[in-house]
C-alpha cells in the first residue's frame, strides 16, 4: 500500500481529533484526553471547537435513509418499558450521581430519598405484577392505568422528577421523637415535594415560608407516623437563593410542632 | 416553545415524555442513519435506534452543555452503541450497504440514490490508498482506530490524520448536499 499524501505524518492536529471525536471514532480514553485539553482553551476557542464538532456530527456522511414513522412511538414505549422494568435502578443511578454533585447534602438526604424510592419502586412492582400477561397492544392502556393508580396515591412522574433532579434544593428537618423529613423544590418552577415520617398525630397543617412570607400552606394529616410523600406544583417557593426557607408543621392552634430553616444557596 | 439543549436533557432525565419525544424529533433521523450504516436492515436498525434512545434517557443527566453540543453528544452515544452492538454480532457492514433504503423511505427516488452511490464511489477512489483503507475500516466497518492501525501496521497518529483528512476531503467534494439532511 502506498500513500503519497500528507497524511503520512504521525502528528495529529487538535482539529483532526475534534472531527474524529465528533464522529465517535476516538476511544474513550482518547476522548477524555481531548476533553481535558479543551478545558484548557480560552472560552472563544472552546466555543469554536464545540461548534466545529457539532457541525461534523450534524453533517456526518451517513446513509440516505429515513426512519419509519412508527419508530418514534416505539422508542417512547421502549423507554417507558425500561423505566417500568427498572425504576429503582434508574432512580438509584440518578440519586448516586446527585450525591456526588451535592456533597454538602447530609447523608440523611439519601436515606430519605431511598425511602421514597423504595415506596415508588414497590408500588410500581405491584402494578407490574398485576399486569405481566398483557400484550404490547395493551401497553398504552396499562401505562395509563398505572399512572392513574400512582396519581391517586400522589406518586407521579412529577415527584420522580423532583426527587431525581440534582439541581433542586433540599431542606432536611427532624427532631428526636418529633418526626423528620425532607423538602425538595425546584427553584425555577416552584414545584415541591416533601416527605415526612414519625410526625405527631396532632399535626394539622404544613407551612413553607421564604423570609417569613408564606409560599405554601395546606392542611396536613399525619398518617399515624407513617412515611408520606406530598407534591405540590407551581408554588411561590422560587428564586430562593440567599433567602431563608422554613418548613413548619403546626397544630390546630397554629402552634409550631416541628420547624427547620435553611438559607438557600 | 422548544427546549434549549440543557433544559431538554434535564427534562428527559426527569422522565418527561414530551421532552423525550422532542429528543427523538430532533435526532431520530440522525440516529437511524447511524444505525443503518452499521446494520443495513430494517428490523435491526430499528432495534438499535430504540436501544440508543434508552441509553440517551439513562445518561441524560450526564450531558454537560459546557463540554459538547447536544448533537455531538447524541452522535457519540449512537456510534459507540453501534460499535458495541457490532462487536457482539461479529459481522461487518460493507460500503455496498451505504445508500440502500429500508423500504423506499429514503430522501429521493432510486435514480437519485444511484447517483449518490456513484458519487460516493468516485470520492472514495479519489482518496489515497491509505486514506481509503482507513475510511473503509473505521468509518464504514466500525473497527477502532487502534485495531485499524494494527491491521495496517501503521502508527496510530497516522491513521487518525489519514481518517480526518479523508473525511474532510470527502465532505468538501462537489454535490454533497444529500449526505445528510
Amino acid at each position: 500500500m502506498t500513500d503519497s499524501s500528507s497524511d503520512s505524518t504521525d502528528q495529529t492536529s487538535i482539529e483532526d481529533q475534534l472531527i474524529l471525536d465528533a464522529l465517535g471514532l476516538l476511544d474513550d480514553d482518547e476522548s477524555l484526553t481531548l476533553q481535558r485539553a479543551l478545558k484548557a482553551l480560552p472560552k472563544s476557542e472552546l466555543d469554536s471547537a464545540l461548534n466545529l464538532q457539532a457541525d461534523w456530527a450534524a453533517n456526518a456522511p451517513l446513509p440516505l435513509v429515513s426512519p419509519p414513522p412508527h419508530l418514534r412511538s416505539a422508542c417512547i414505549a421502549a423507554a417507558a418499558r425500561a423505566a417500568e422494568q427498572s425504576p429503582e435502578q434508574h432512580l438509584k443511578l440518578m440519586l448516586s450521581r446527585q450525591s456526588k454533585s451535592q456533597r454538602r447534602a447530609a447523608r440523611s438526604n439519601l436515606i430519605w430519598r431511598a425511602a421514597a424510592l423504595a415506596m415508588f419502586g414497590g408500588l410500581l412492582a405491584t402494578v407490574m405484577l398485576n399486569n405481566q400477561s398483557l400484550t404490547w397492544q395493551n401497553q398504552q392502556a396499562r401505562l395509563e392505568t398505572n399512572q392513574n393508580i400512582l396519581d391517586g396515591l400522589g406518586i407521579s412522574p412529577k415527584i420522580n422528577g423532583l426527587l431525581a433532579n440534582r439541581a433542586n434544593d433540599v431542606l432536611t428537618f427532624g427532631q428526636s421523637g418529633g418526626g423528620s423529613g425532607q423538602l425538595i423544590w425546584n427553584d425555577q418552577t416552584g414545584d415541591l415535594v416533601f416527605t415526612t415520617r414519625g410526625l405527631p398525630k396532632n399535626v394539622a397543617s404544613v407551612q413553607i415560608t421564604v423570609n417569613g412570607r408564606v409560599a405554601h400552606q395546606r392542611t396536613f394529616t399525619a398518617n399515624n407516623g407513617q412515611f408520606q410523600v406530598n407534591a405540590v406544583e407551581n408554588t411561590t417557593l422560587r428564586n430562593t437563593s440567599g433567602q431563608t426557607v422554613t418548613i413548619s408543621f403546626l397544630d390546630q392552634d397554629e402552634k409550631i410542632l416541628l420547624t427547620k430553616s435553611i438559607v438557600a444557596v | 416553545m422548544p427546549w434549549n439543549d440543557k433544559d431538554l436533557m434535564q427534562e428527559v432525565a426527569s422522565g418527561n415524555e414530551a421532552a423525550f419525544g422532542e429528543l427523538y424529533d430532533r435526532f431520530g433521523k440522525l440516529v437511524f442513519r447511524v444505525a443503518w450504516q452499521f446494520f443495513p436492515n430494517r428490523s435491526e436498525s430499528e432495534d438499535a435506534v430504540q436501544e440508543v434512545f434508552i441509553r440517551l434517557w439513562r445518561t441524560a443527566d450526564r450531558f454537560d452543555v459546557e463540554r459538547a453540543k447536544l448533537v455531538t453528544w447524541v452522535m457519540l452515544i449512537a456510534r459507540r452503541h453501534m460499535i458495541d452492538r457490532l462487536r457482539r454480532k461479529q459481522t461487518r457492514p460493507t460500503t455496498q450497504d451505504y445508500v440502500s433504503d429500508p423500504a423506499g423511505g429514503g430522501s429521493g427516488p432510486s435514480e437519485d440514490r444511484s447517483e449518490i452511490r456513484a458519487e460516493l464511489k468516485v470520492r472514495l477512489e479519489r482518496l489515497s490508498d491509505m486514506q481509503r483503507e482507513v475510511v473503509t475500516r473505521t468509518y464504514f466497518q466500525g473497527f477502532t482506530l487502534k485495531e485499524t492501525a494494527e491491521q495496517l501496521g501503521t502508527p496510530l497518529g497516522t491513521v487518525k490524520s489519514a481518517l480526518s483528512r479523508a473525511l474532510t476531503a470527502m465532505r468538501e467534494g462537489p454535490e454533497p448536499e444529500n449526505w445528510s439532511s
